[in-house]
Parts: C-alpha cells; structure tokens; sequence
C-alpha cells in the first residue's frame, strides 16, 4: 500500500475572501474552510478553471466529515458534506478498490479516499461529470462489510457554495450499483445511467434508470439497454449452479452474470448494458468463452 | 384491527400515524355515490380536506347533531309542536371533523373498511400505513428459527422471544431470511464472498470466518410479503429487505428497523455496527469487535500455528515458533489460494527438524551425526553452526508441492476454526 499522497494533505489556509462588488450572498461570507482538521485530500481538475477537491474534517461526534468543494478562479465555495462519514481519522489510497460505469464496460475511479477496515470501511471518490452551463462532479461512496452500500452524489457549484442537484443510493441489501456518465448525443452534456443489481432469493434484478440534463436540473429519461446472454435455463437453481460452474472452470472469462427471469419458466445468465457490447473489445474473449453468446434489446 | 393511538381531526392531538391511519381509511372507505371521503394522498398531516372528509363521514353516518334550522324544518312540516323544543342531540353524536378510539366514527369507518384493507395499521413515527400480517406466519416463523440447524440453543430462543414481541406490538411477522440468514459455514461465507460484479465484492466483503453467521451467533431477520400503502393507499408488497419502501421514503424504512432494533435490544440482542447491515442481529456488541482479529484469535487459539491479523491479512508461522507472515485473506486461506513464501516454509520446516531433532536419544543422534559425517567430501568439515545430521532446508529444496502443502495446512488450519466454533470469542 502507497502512503499517503503527502503533497495534499496538509490543512489547506484558505478563507473565502470578499468577492468585492459582486459579493455572494453573506452566508457564502461567512464561510471558512480555514478550521483546523480540514484537509483536501485529493483535487479533480474540471477544466474551465474549476478544481473539485475531495476533503475531510473532524467533526464533534469523532468522525471524519468527507467533503466536495468545488473552487472555480482560485475561489473555494461551501463544501458538500457526502452522506456516509469516516469513523476512522486514518486515510489511505486505495485505487485498486473500486469500480464504476456500465456492467459491461467499467471504469476504475482514482483516486479513491479508503478509510477504515471492516464496520468502519468507507471508500470516496470523484469522477467528472460534464453539464451544460454549470461547473459540477460525481461523488461517489462504497461503505460496509457484510453488507456493502453505494451512494451516488451530483454536486453542482452554485451561488457560491457546492451544492446537491442529484443523488441516489442503494438499500442496505444484497445489492450492487453503479453510475455510468455518457453524452451519446455530444451535445455536450453528460446523461446518467443508474444502475442497481439486486440479490433476490432465486432471482436477480438488474435495472437501469436514466436522467438527462436541461434547464438547469435533471429530467428522468428512457434507458435503452441490451440484454447480453450467456445461456438460458428452466430453473433460477439450473442458472445459479452453472454460474458457480463457469466462475470455478473459466475464472478468467470476466463477465460477471446475473440470473436473470426474462419470462415466466425462463431464466437466463446474462447481464445488461446500454453501451454496443460487440464494439467492446471483450466481446471476442467472452464468444470464446461463452458460446451460446447472444445479444437482444 | 386498525390501532389509532389518539384523536385527529379539528383540534384533536393529530400525530402523524394516526393522522395517516385515518386518511387511509377516508380514502378506501366510499360513500353512497361510490366516491372516497379523501380524494387526496395520504399525508400524515391532518388538514382541512381531512377534517371535512371526517365531518362528511360523520354526516352519512348520522353521528352529527341535527341542525337546529333542520329540526325547525322538520317542526313545520310535522305542524304540531308549538313550541320549539331544544336541539336533539342523539346519544351517539360526535364533534364534527372530529375522531378519536373509542369514537363511534372511527369504529363506523373501520367497520367500512374493504376486506383488503381490514388490517391497516400503524406506528408512532412512522407515517407509512401498512396492513397487518396473520398470525400464523409469526407462528410459522418461530418453528422456523426452532428448527434452524447451527444457530447457538440460547440466542436461537432470544430471536424467538423478538418473533413473537414484534408481532405482539405491531402485527408484523418477522422472518430470518431462509437463504442466507441462519448459521454459515466457511464454505457458504466463501460463496458469498466470491460473488463479483465488476471486479467488487458485491454480497459481502466478509471471508469465511469473518462473519458474524458463520458462529451460530447472528441471524439475517427482515420482512417477508410486508404490505405497506404507497400515498394513494395502493398496495406494496415489499421484500425481506424492505428495498422498495426504502426508495419510496428512507425515513420510514429506517424508522421500522429501529423499531425491530428496540424489541431486540429488549430481549438481548444487538444489531451490528457494520454499517448497512439493517437485517442483522447477533447476541453481542460489535462496535470494539474486529471480525479479522477474532478469526486469528481462533485460528491461534484452536490450531497449530500462530495467528495475527493485520491490514487484511492473515499472518502466521506455519508452526516455526518465529517470525510471522502475511499469507492472504480468509478466502484465500480457505480455497487453498493463500501464499506462503518459500523463506516461511523453510523456517517451518526447519523448526520442525529441530523439534524432532530433540526428541531423539543421544544414541540416535550420534549415529546419524556419524552417517553424515561420513556422507561429506574426504577433508571437509561439517559447516560451522550446524548439527551434523539435522537435516536444515535452505529456499532451494522448497518444491511446488511443499507449498501445496503448505496451503492445505493453512486450509486445515482453517478446518478446525471452524470445527470448534463453540470456542470463538469476539476480539477487539
């Protein structure tokens, strides 16, 4: 394990300065990011001037506060406090810890901000997400042991302060989610695909749900996905014990599959996706791997 | 039966359950012309359409006093009475807009309630009504937990007492979850462990051993066909987890945990600190409890080796007495994938030359000092600090299949942890 990235983590001495004639509003001036025990962590450049760091500060309860601020010119704004924070001070990178984006096609987030073993594991992260007309980031939290949760953050620099503009988190269940940014129309503007897995007693879910940027705020949108199959079976029990099969005899064909009901007496080892998977570069390795491989919408 | 703690309406005590409780019944209940008395969500606020429904049912149901004009009316039609007699107040009329436990209103709208909504129920601070669950399933349940195999005899009839407490208090039948929820063993934790999504740990990020279940000390105890009323009083049937009510309002779904929470703290259980991990209970606090320290603690305490745990990994000695190495992570030492490195079998073997080295007879071991001094080149003395005789390993005898036994002795290792569960203890 690396130690800690030195160069960001001392307290940083700023104090939101007057903003002259076109002062913010006086809550905005009255704020200090100054106070002892804050710490950036780790900054995201956001292009157009615009740094969003990832921070925390010791709170009264004894925990660590982790925070969003987005500083545009050199100016830092209200940080965003994240909803889970650090029980333990000791923070470390764990880069190697986490991934995001589409089931298919992921991304590995860094740097990521781990804190914790076991109860008190908490792993933060920034991606950048482009939106027309606002300065704003993805934040992202993993936390849990027997039970692992995720909660998905969009913060949007704002009259002077980082604030929500939208969110989403998976229940305290068997369950997996993951955001994937993209802007398949290039207009400039990232659209979110929310993606949440469920554990079910037989059966698995696996949905997507989408929402698009305009007039400022999200709109929740249709989500087209494709259903990649890797073989169909009678029972939810017949696709569980093939998939122990697969990942005991093929433990290097990495798609991750779900049983997944796609009528009533059929249930299918498959995964989804919104993204072409026969452009995916996987996608030879996988037909080799799975042979009955099809795609449908 | 519903259970409305206190009165709602005009200037009644209106908490938000029981103001919920009665929007839901105004809004099921119809009247003569098939319409709903509240054509509106229900809110857990009481307000003006709330105390006009109340007043509307009051009406239909004649429990409100005949208006005085309405009794002159009558009077005059009737032409016989000359002098007005006061208001008639029936015996059973109520305040209007007005609706408390022993109210006759409330008694009529239960009374009215459409068999599907007969057990609508609710929770002081929880503004989600719901619909009360049979007995029989609480029944059901019990004998389940009764019957479950593993699970420690007294903590197993402390989950009993929670089965039957929470259903006493709220009609809901609680359900340890039959999948996953009773007692593993290290091979079902490893299963669990081992489910991937995109390279996480996506069940859980406990190896065998690490959990909680894996001691017959905690139980997975959620929902099972919980119905619930989403804010136009349509029916929810949620799941063990309470998913959909999470997404639909996260205050009441944190709010009904708590509630199962207090009634297992009352009858001596704990729900874990894992953050998360709402359908977890255990018969311990785990808030100082280091899951990986109190599996090197049972593997060191019930095995031949030393133990430690630090940063995730398992460290030991392979049984040399000396130095300890990291080895893997609980999954790794259970499906024989940890990695013990050439330098700490050689300390294990050599320490176990030595231990059987001393076992031997003085006699034994000046033979076998001889037949080696006699093995060496014509001229050459036996190497300064060892014993001629003791055979002594160096990195290079370590073969594949040395390792291979050596992750099987940590397998074993593992074996009799779990072998002798009844020992663990939980360690800071």
């Amino acid at each position: 394990m690396r130690s800690l990235w030195l160069s960001i983590s001392l307290p940083i001495s700023l104090i939101l300065m007057s903003c002259g004639k076109s002062a913010p509003s006086p809550s905005v001036s009255k704020v200090t990011i100054a106070e002892p025990n804050y710490q950036v962590r780790t900054k995201l450049d956001l292009g157009g001037n615009s740094v969003a760091h990832l921070a925390t500060k010791a709170t009264a309860a004894k925990t660590q506060s982790i925070l969003v601020m987005i500083e545009n010119g050199g100016k830092p704004s209200v940080p965003f406090s994240l909803p889970v924070a650090a029980d333990d001070p000791n923070f470390r990178e764990a880069n190697d810890e986490a991934i995001a984006g589409d089931p298919v096609d992921s991304q590995t987030p860094a740097p990521i901000l781990a804190s914790g073993e076991e109860a008190k594991a908490v792993k933060s992260w920034l991606r950048p997400i482009k939106l027309k007309g606002a300065t704003c980031v993805l934040a992202e939290q993993e936390y849990g042991f027997e039970v692992i949760q995720r909660n998905h953050t969009v913060v949007c620099l704002k009259d002077g302060k980082t604030s929500q503009v939208w969110a989403h988190s998976d229940i305290g269940a068997p369950t997996w989610s993951s955001v994937d940014l993209r802007d398949p129309s290039g207009e400039g503007s990232d659209e979110i695909v929310y993606w949440e897995g469920f554990y079910g007693a037989d059966v698995e879910t696996l949905t997507a749900q989408g929402w698009t940027w305009s007039d400022g705020q999200f709109h929740e949108s249709k989500v087209t996905t494709h259903l990649v199959v890797a073989g169909t079976y009678p029972t939810a029990k017949a696709a569980q014990a093939a998939r122990a099969d697969i990942n005991q005899k093929k433990p290097n064909c990495a798609m991750n599959l779900w049983v997944l009901a796609t009528k009533p007496g059929h249930f299918a080892l498959a995964t989804k996706t919104t993204h072409d998977p026969k452009i995916l570069p996987k996608w030879k390795q996988w037909q080799t791997c799975y042979p009955a491989l099809a795609v449908s919408n | 039966m519903p259970n409305l703690d206190g009165t709602v309406g005009i200037n009644g005590t209106n908490k938000a359950h029981d103001v919920a409780l009665i929007q839901v019944m105004l809004r099921v209940v119809k009247n003569d012309k098939g319409l709903p008395y509240l054509n509106a969500n229900y809110t857990g606020v009481s307000d003006k359409a709330t105390t006009d429904a109340i007043a509307a049912f009051q009406k239909d149901q004649k429990l409100l006093p005949v208006p005085v004009q309405a009794q002159r009316a009558g009077a005059a039609v009737g032409g016989r009475t000359a002098v007005l007699a006061p208001p008639v107040v029936a015996a059973n009329c109520e305040t209007e807009g007005l609706l408390g436990p022993q109210s006759k209103t409330y008694k009529n709208l239960v009374a009215g309630l459409p068999p599907q909504y007969a057990g609508v129920r609710t929770i002081l601070g929880l503004k989600t009504v719901f619909l009360e669950q049979p007995a029989n399933d609480a029944t059901t349940s019990l004998h389940a937990v009764l019957n479950a195999s593993g699970l420690n005899a007294a903590f197993g009839s402390q989950v009993v007492n929670l089965i039957r407490a929470f259903y006493d208090a709220h009609k809901i039948a609680i359900w340890v979850d039959p999948r996953d929820g009773y007692t593993r063993d290290f091979d079902k934790q490893n299963e669990l462990y081992s489910v991937v999504v995109n390279g996480q740990h996506i069940k859980s990020n406990s190896g065998p051993g690490e959990s909680n279940h894996n001691w017959g000390f905690a139980v997975d105890i959620g929902f099972q066909a919980f119905k619930w009323l989403k804010p136009d009083a349509s029916i929810v049937t949620d799941d063990a987890w309470l998913q959909a009510l999470g997404r639909a309002n996260y205050n009441d779904f944190a709010t009904l945990w708590n509630v199962r929470n207090q009634i297992a703290s009352a009858n001596g259980l704990y729900p874990t600190h894992k953050k998360a991990d709402f359908i977890h209970l255990q018969n311990f606090d785990d808030s100082q409890v280091s899951a990986g320290h109190s599996l090197a603690a049972q593997l060191a305490r019930v095995g031949k080796f030393k133990w430690e745990f630090s940063k995730g990994s398992y460290e030991t000695d392979l049984g040399s007495g000396g130095k300890l190495e990291a080895v893997g992570n609980a999954s790794q030492l259970w499906s024989k994938t940890s990695h013990p490195s050439k330098g700490l079998i050689v300390a294990a073997k050599n320490a176990h030359e030595k231990a059987a080295w001393a076992k031997l007879s003085q006699d034994q071991k000046d033979k076998l000092k001889h037949a080696a001094i006699a093995k060496l080149p014509a001229g050459t003395k036996p190497a300064a600090g060892i014993e001629p005789g003791l055979k002594v390993w160096t990195e290079a005898d370590i073969t594949d299949a040395m390792i291979g036994e050596a992750k099987l002795a940590i397998r074993q290792e593992m074996e009799a942890a779990e072998a002798k569960r009844d020992q663990w203890v939980p360690t800071p």
